[in-house]
């Protein structure tokens, strides 16, 4: 025979050969198919949420930071226009000043004790002027050092200088006026830079306004009023909308919710006590997306795993096994050797432990409010929504007829645990200017049983833990 | 019902003909899966599996070849990847076989295919695998050794050591008949 005759032989007799199938494979394939369908529709469902969420959450902050600094070039053109006009005005006041001097010398030389006394008055109104004169410089020094002090790290900008104290009132408004101009072009330039970066902007802005609008005061009051409602206009214009992604773990505490008909309430009795519960965990990540100072929203994947140890004592288990018997017979005056095999049925009791494990994958909606607090600590409060988008199980439990099953074999849980209620409070510590680390201790109600309507028992599972991770701020 | 309406069906995800469908080709492809596996339970796994995968790519079925030929290569697929998830090492065994020379065919004739499937699942993974895919399935030692990651060489030794355990396996058989 051929080693082809051989080949054939085989294939002909098995390639349509048919094998008996178990009854119930069509129930299986049935219940796996949907289950993946499910799945499908529910990772394809949390992809195009957190694709959505994450864009939406782009384009906000980026239009938002465009229309900041559009509404501060406003601000800063009607600024300008009202310092040249102020400039103008004190040009002109300079002149009529110089005017006033060349008229008063020629008085003296016509009038000695005219000129005296006016020369007394001027002596008197310019003592007076240089107290105020001193204010100003006083001020001004102020303001352009915390100019100075702003603009120390901008490479190209020079400082500005306070002028020498000068006894001349009118120079010395000139002098501020110069001063006043050129620390508002720094301050656009500034504005133009930190529009860009909204925490810095805020920041800056205090720094920068309270001294400016002290000296401003106290040198012409229109001037401060002005600047004061720009700086009022700008705070409005300038809301912070940060965006922070969080890392976290948390250990995790579950307890679960049961309940039954009458009639089950032993068989739930023996399930439960056949379960308990051990230290469970999640880890995830969260998109943060400020909507002001204070709120802000939350989103992002969660995984978490409860973990329970499965202990039961199976009765009525049943075993067989084979007994082989061997002896020898003495018959007449030689040994005759008989044996036999036997099958033995036992009966008794099946110890089964297992760890059992309920996985599942969330999507959590939250919103919050964050305290401002120190610029270290801050507070927090958060509440929402997290949904479930898929969950699994591993291991074993009892069933109604008090055996000993594999969770998936009975088909007691849904492939979704359900929607949860989320709440928490936490504290955060910022350790750079982008990272900071937060603890949050939470509370995850589940509001939907997860069994099968087939079962003869409902259940949730509720947890709590304290959820530790790390906030980084892009 | 056509074979045409029912994979139009199918494409529908009408249950009805999914049920008919696998009804139809469940018995054959119990019996490749069962070649493949190394125990009944897997085998059920496999097709389990491998109907789900039907299914889900039905609509990719070009009406090219035999519908039965495409769900085969699907059963085939999904038993070769459970299978390597056991890590199946292509051993070198003794050469101590016969030669299918010595086997005369009537003494095939009796043999059951129920025999010839035990005779199968007792080979050693290797062998089981390549003389399933070579022999039944008619794949080329190239496309075997694209399929297991392993050499064409090594393919055609472990399958002429699998023809030398399977005649072996026969003439042991014959001599107990005798």
């Amino acid at each position: 025979m051929t080693e082809n005759q051989f080949d054939d032989f085989f294939r002909k007799k098995l390639q349509h050969h048919e094998s008996a199938v178990p009854e119930d494979m069509w129930q299986r394939i049935d219940r796996r198919k949907n289950k993946r369908r499910r799945f499908i529709f529910w990772w394809s469902l949390a992809a195009v949420l957190l694709i959505g969420i994450t864009t939406g959450s782009y384009f906000l902050v980026h239009n938002g930071t465009k229309e900041s600094v559009v509404a501060v070039k406003q601000s800063n053109q009607k600024e300008k226009e009202t310092i040249s006009s102020q400039s103008k005005k004190s040009s002109i006041e300079k002149s009529n000043s110089t005017q006033t001097n060349l008229s008063r010398k020629e008085a003296n030389k016509n009038n000695g004790q005219q000129a005296d006394i006016t020369a007394g008055k001027q002596q008197q109104k310019s003592s007076a002027s240089s107290g105020e004169t001193n204010a100003y410089n006083h001020n001004d020094k102020r303001s352009v050092k915390a100019l100075n002090k702003a603009n120390n790290s901008r490479a190209g900008i020079e400082p500005i200088k306070p002028e020498a104290g000068n006894n001349n009132t009118q120079k010395q408004k000139d002098t501020y006026v110069q001063n006043n101009n050129q620390s508002r072009q720094t301050l656009e330039e500034k504005d133009k830079e930190t529009s860009l970066h909204p925490d810095t902007l805020q920041k800056n802005e205090t720094v920068k306004s309270a001294p400016a609008t002290q000296a401003i005061k106290s040198a012409d009051s229109s001037i401060t009023q002005n600047v004061a409602v720009k700086t009022v206009k700008k705070k409005k214009e300038r809301t912070p909308k940060d965006s922070y992604i969080e890392l976290y773990a948390s250990p995790d505490y579950a307890w679960k919710q049961t309940s039954s008909a009458n009639q089950y309430s032993d068989y739930l009795k023996t399930k439960n006590g056949a379960e308990k519960s051990t230290l469970s965990f999640s880890v995830g990540f969260r998109y943060v997306q400020m909507l002001n100072s204070h709120f802000f929203i939350k989103t992002g994947l969660q995984f978490s795993q409860i973990n329970e140890q499965f202990k039961y004592k199976s009765l009525n288990e049943y075993r067989t096994i084979s007994v082989d018997v061997s002896r020898s017979i003495l018959i007449d005056n030689g040994y005759t050797f008989i044996s036999s095999r036997s099958l033995l049925r036992q009966v008794g009791y099946r110890i089964v432990e297992q760890n059992n494990r309920y996985s599942s994958f969330d999507i959590p909606l939250l919103i919050g409010y964050e305290t401002n607090g120190s610029s270290s600590f801050k507070a927090s409060v958060t509440s929402g929504v997290i949904f479930n988008i898929h969950s699994a199980y591993k291991g074993y439990m009892v069933d109604s007829t008090l055996k000993a099953v594999n969770i998936n074999d009975a088909g007691a849980y849904k492939s979704q645990m359900g929607t949860s209620l989320y709440f928490s409070l936490g504290l955060s510590k910022k350790i750079s200017d982008n990272l900071s680390l937060f603890g949050e201790p939470y509370i995850r109600y589940r509001l939907s049983s997860m069994t099968q309507p087939s079962q003869p028992f409902n259940q949730k599972i509720h947890s709590a833990g304290l959820s530790l991770g790390v906030r980084y701020k892009f | 019902m056509t074979e045409h309406e029912l994979i139009k069906g199918c494409i529908r995800k009408d249950t009805t003909c999914q049920r008919m469908l696998f009804e139809t080709y469940s018995g054959r492809m119990m019996t490749v899966c069962l070649r493949y596996a190394c125990d009944h339970p897997e085998a059920e796994d496999i097709l389990q599996e491998a109907f789900v995968r039907v299914f889900t790519y039905i609509a990719q079925y070009k009406h090219e070849g035999s519908f039965e030929g495409w769900i085969r290569r699907i059963v085939v697929t999904t038993a070769l990847k459970t299978i390597q998830k056991r890590k199946i090492k292509f051993r070198e065994l003794t050469d101590a076989g016969q030669d299918a020379s010595q086997i005369q065919p009537h003494a095939l004739t009796n043999l059951t295919e129920a025999e010839l499937m035990k005779m199968i699942n007792e080979l050693p993974d290797g062998y089981r695998l390549v003389f399933n895919l070579a022999v039944i399935e008619g794949y080329s030692h190239e496309e075997i050794a694209k399929l297991l990651d392993i050499q064409p060489g090594t393919s055609r030794s472990q399958l002429v050591k699998a023809r030398r355990m399977l005649q072996e396996q026969i003439i042991s058989l014959q001599k107990i008949a005798v």
